[in-house]
């Protein structure tokens, strides 16, 4: 068997005296959806930022790829193929939806700076088929109509799938996403499920998921990893956790103590 | 430009019918061929004077439009064309440099010294990075009061030699004008191009979204330094132009209210695109001058204006142009 796409060894992240995140490790292998799960302040966010490289660990490894990515600025860990979204900025809410999804293909675009600031004809041919694949992309998520409109006019589940296509025009094999379906309605949150799931086949991409929307992570993913009070508690299939003891603790802690 | 419309290249701009592509480029043939011609059409020293300061300040205004791209606004880059002018001044001075040269060293070493800044600027954003450049600037200010020997304090430097091109010296504020005129056009263009290109999709996006950036493989430090450091390069060799037109400098010649004129000529403009910066420059550099008449209540004219604009206008001048243009274009948006 092939060696996971990103493996996460033992990594900690300490502010102060508060261990946000201690010892935690688990992988992903190619084409699986992951979700990290667990109760608030369980440390899933500072996981995100720490992998996303947004933040630096205090302690461990993370290897993407078999290559450490510790230490590299975001932007670089977005080159290797690692790309988060948001759970609020998803947009660039000034520009043009498909300027937006342009923005998000930047480091794909196969341009020299030089050559795109004298409008070679080389410059011309990339950033046109660096567009057409980012209208491709609006199309699939049902955005093309409005491609032209500013994307703050958006609706909110627009804007939602609209910084699902920012992140996949950088071309990830990892698509992190931070609470996706935050906000939404229970029947969008369906449709955004079957999105994913559908994306993660068509464009052949791995899945790691933060969410609290139980429903969907059931549905979506392929294995879980629960976090509380930084420390992982549980990992394993949908079912398993669903049947995890230390799991309905962390959740439901005040009916054990009880 | 009109020979890039082949089948595959309309599809990049779909909104933009002939018509709406042709007039623009009538209207700056227009305003080229005035800029050739009405200088020569007024004995008026005075005007042609203006029309330098016009072109001088449009170059200052714009390239801090540059650095105000990335989301970021300096209070401190008059001390960069303050710097650039005392680099050129003092090699024409000490060491024979001819002043066309001059104004490219002083773009060279205000760039790096904005690089260097930028290092460490680089963490700081919002209003922290306002209050250091501001602090930058002050502490350039003291630097040429105090260093005496090099400076000559606040007696200031005298007898600077003019450009001279191929023998011919700019000495006159008419050949001084063309020579603006040439250098306005070369930073407009070099400004506009970079903002279309790769560069300015990622300045946009920094200023937009600084994670949404990062997140996109955008990385935000490399870009504010490019950002900064050609805002202030040109800043500087502008500063360095100026210095020679001028031929007298000191500590006082570019202050911090400076700074805050070349602030306001963007904001009243239009901070959010080039050729506000150049509006907000042909606009303000004259008023003051139009309001002589008005002894006394210039000032308060003046402010009124400024307010004026800032209430009614809040995304410049730039923005009546702009509604005026693109009327119709809701209409065109397809489907």
């Amino acid at each position: 068997m092939s060696a996971a796409l990103l493996e996460v060894d033992a990594i900690s992240r300490r502010f102060g005296g508060l261990n946000a995140l201690k010892d935690v490790s688990f992988s992903i292998n190619a084409g699986e959806i992951v979700g990290l799960i667990g109760p608030n302040g369980a440390g899933k966010t500072t996981c995100f930022n720490v992998v996303s490289g947004v933040m630096s660990p205090s302690a461990g490894a993370i290897r993407f790829e078999q290559r450490s990515i510790v230490g590299k600025k975001p932007s670089a860990i977005v080159s290797e193929g690692l790309v988060r979204t948001f759970q609020a900025t998803t947009i660039f809410p000034e520009a043009t939806v498909i300027e937006n999804v342009m923005r998000g293909a930047f480091a794909t675009t196969p341009v020299s700076m030089l050559g795109s600031i004298l409008n070679t004809r080389a410059a011309r041919a990339a950033l046109s088929a660096t567009r057409r694949r980012c209208e491709l992309l609006l199309e699939r998520l049902s955005l093309l109509q409005f491609r032209q409109r500013r994307a703050g006019e958006l609706s909110y589940g627009g804007q939602r799938r609209l910084g699902v296509a920012i992140a996949l025009a950088a071309r990830p094999k990892l698509l992190m996403l931070d609470e996706p379906v935050a906000g939404l309605n229970p029947e969008e949150a369906a449709d955004f499920g079957r999105l994913i799931k559908e994306l993660h086949k068509t464009e052949n991409i791995s899945v790691l998921l933060v969410e609290h929307h139980m429903r969907l992570v059931m549905g979506l993913c392929d294995r879980l990893v629960v976090l509380d009070h930084g420390v992982k508690i549980a990992e394993g299939v949908p079912a398993e956790i669903r049947a995890n003891r230390s799991v309905i603790q962390a959740y439901l802690g005040a009916e054990e103590a009880a | 430009m009109e020979g890039s419309s082949t089948a595959t290249m309309g599809r990049d701009e779909p909104h933009l019918a002939p018509r709406r592509r042709l007039l623009p480029g009538i209207a700056l043939v227009v305003v080229l061929a005035a800029a050739l011609v009405l200088p020569q059409l007024t004995t008026n020293q005075f005007y042609i004077h203006l029309a330098n300061l016009m072109l001088l300040n449009s170059i200052f205004a714009v390239s801090l439009g540059l650095i105000a791209s990335v989301g970021q606004i300096s209070l401190g880059h008059a001390a960069f064309v303050a710097a650039g002018a005392y680099v050129s001044a003092l090699a024409a001075l000490s060491f024979k440099l001819p002043p066309i040269l001059g104004i490219v060293l002083a773009g060279l070493v205000t760039g790096l010294a904005a690089v260097l800044l930028g290092k460490i600027l680089l963490r700081l954003r919002g209003v922290y990075f306002v209050l250091v450049t501001f602090l930058a600037g002050q502490v350039f200010t003291l630097i040429v009061l105090n260093w005496e020997s090099v400076t000559h304090g606040a007696n200031g430097l005298l007898g600077i030699p003019a450009i001279s091109i191929f023998g011919l010296p700019l000495s006159t504020r008419l050949r001084f004008y063309y020579f603006a005129l040439a250098a306005f056009i070369i930073v407009v263009t070099f400004v506009w191009a970079l903002m279309r290109s790769q560069y300015g999709r990622a300045f946009r996006s920094i200023a937009e979204n600084v994670r949404l950036a990062e997140s996109s493989g955008i990385d935000v430090s490399h870009y504010q330094i490019v950002a900064f450091a050609l805002g202030s390069g040109i800043a500087g060799a502008a500063g360095a132009a100026m210095v020679h037109y001028i031929r007298f400098l000191s500590p006082d010649s570019f202050t911090f209210n400076d700074s805050i004129a070349y602030i306001t000529m963007l904001v009243v403009g239009g901070r959010h695109t080039m050729i506000g910066g150049v509006l907000g420059a042909l606009f303000l550099t004259p008023l003051p001058e139009l309001l002589r008449g008005f002894v006394g209540a210039q000032h308060i004219i003046y402010g009124v204006i400024l307010l004026c604009v800032l209430l009614f206008i809040p995304n410049g001048l730039v923005s009546i142009g702009r509604s005026f243009f693109s009327k119709g274009s809701e209409t065109e948006t397809p489907k």
